[in-house]
């Protein structure tokens, strides 16, 4: 009869005990910790489809693809890309072969309805290549008419190059259906340093495309991707 | 319309690039200075005319010195520098040897062939009236000072 008491007690332990392992509740009521900060997190996985189609259209290949982690408005920008394309000038042939890579920081400016994720951003980046040049071909006028012109093809490399540059980007991503997205690219960029080949001159590099005297470059482009996310 | 005008601005600014355009010319070739065999001094010849390949390189002038352009294609060149005139023509043959190499200029020009370590030779026949030929500059890197002398 004296333990009787001290099994009610030790049964009334239990809901007690319990009521600690239940989250801890904010004042919005929605549960804090990991399980609402994985909530505003998300992982974006994209192709560059423009660069694809425009590399085989000019008789080159073009791969690229970028990796967005993003929580709340703010993302966090990877690319990374391998080229291989023909330089064509009336002058001269050459093909440029090697890989690139961006990283930057975007962040979104477009207010979502409901539980859309399209995106409008804007962010910073910087990228980086390493590339080769195997010049194919040089054309010499000929100093007279009486002179044949004179085309020079075989194989000159132009070996372990590099160039870096940083890009303001825009982007806008669009829900086609069920987390695909459409995402179109807008970007001005500037070549910041790179290696100026022996006896040649920097004038394509992966990822940055065409480079001029000034430095200054301009991309227009258009991807497909897929958010992971809530 | 604003917006229009606005991206087709942008759109021109961007496709014209000022490295487009090659404004430089290349060397006309190897500088040729005609001199007097006895006095060494520079002699104008009545009249001469160079041949290529059969074809007429330089028409037949009154003149101390020529501007000899050089093929692109070979490593030797042979000319037929012939003096013309009464009673008869006289033509010589004056071979060249020379080393190509081609020098990058910019994105717009491309390459040119620069020559090098120039030789000349002079085809000996029954009747030279070109006495002698020495190359005086064998780097073509200009076309102010003479690189070729051909004493007559």
């Amino acid at each position: 009869m004296t333990h009787w008491r001290t099994y009610v007690f030790i049964i009334n332990l239990f809901p007690v005990l319990s009521a600690f392992a239940q989250p801890q509740q904010d004042t919005t009521g929605r549960n804090a910790g990991f399980s609402s900060w994985i909530q505003e997190t998300h992982l974006r996985l994209g192709y560059d489809l423009g660069k694809k189609i425009y590399s085989k259209l000019n008789g080159g290949n073009m791969d690229a693809a970028y990796l967005n982690l993003g929580y709340r408005n703010h993302i966090l920008e990877l690319f990374a890309g391998k080229e291989q394309m023909p330089f064509v000038h009336p002058s001269y042939t050459f093909v440029t072969t090697g890989t690139y890579y961006k990283i930057g920081y975007a962040y979104n400016f477009y207010e979502n309805w409901g539980h859309m994720h399209n995106e409008i951003t804007l962010g910073l980046r910087y990228g980086n290549a390493g590339f080769s040049y195997d010049l194919q071909r040089i054309a010499y006028d000929a100093p007279t008419p009486e002179m044949p012109a004179y085309v020079w093809a075989g194989h000159r490399f132009y070996s372990g190059l590099h160039a870096g540059w940083i890009e303001v980007g825009a982007t806008l991503k669009a829900e086609i259906f069920h987390g695909f997205y459409l995402d179109l690219f807008l970007s001005g960029k500037r070549l910041l340093g790179g290696s100026k080949p022996d006896g040649f001159d920097l004038l394509y590099v992966p990822g940055f495309f065409r480079t001029n005297v000034s430095g200054f470059g301009f991309g227009l482009g258009y991807g497909v991707s897929y958010r992971f996310g809530y | 319309m604003r917006k229009w005008l606005l991206l087709s601005a942008i759109i021109l600014a961007t496709a014209c690039e000022r490295d487009d355009l090659c404004l430089e010319k290349p060397l006309e070739g190897a500088v040729v200075r005609f001199h007097n065999a006895i006095s060494g001094r520079p002699a104008a010849v009545d009249s001469v005319a160079v041949y290529y390949e059969g074809e007429n390189l330089i028409p037949a002038t009154l003149t101390d010195s020529l501007l000899l352009p050089l093929p692109p294609d070979r490593d030797t060149a042979q000319y037929v520098f012939e003096k013309t005139g009464t009673p008869a023509s006289n033509p010589d043959t004056v071979r060249f040897f020379y080393v190509r190499k081609d020098t990058f200029i910019s994105k717009a020009c491309g390459f040119w062939m620069t020559y090098r370590q120039l030789q000349a030779q002079l085809m000996t026949d029954s009747d030279n009236w070109i006495q002698q030929i020495t190359v005086t500059r064998p780097d073509i890197t200009d076309d102010t000072l003479a690189h070729i002398r051909i004493y007559h």
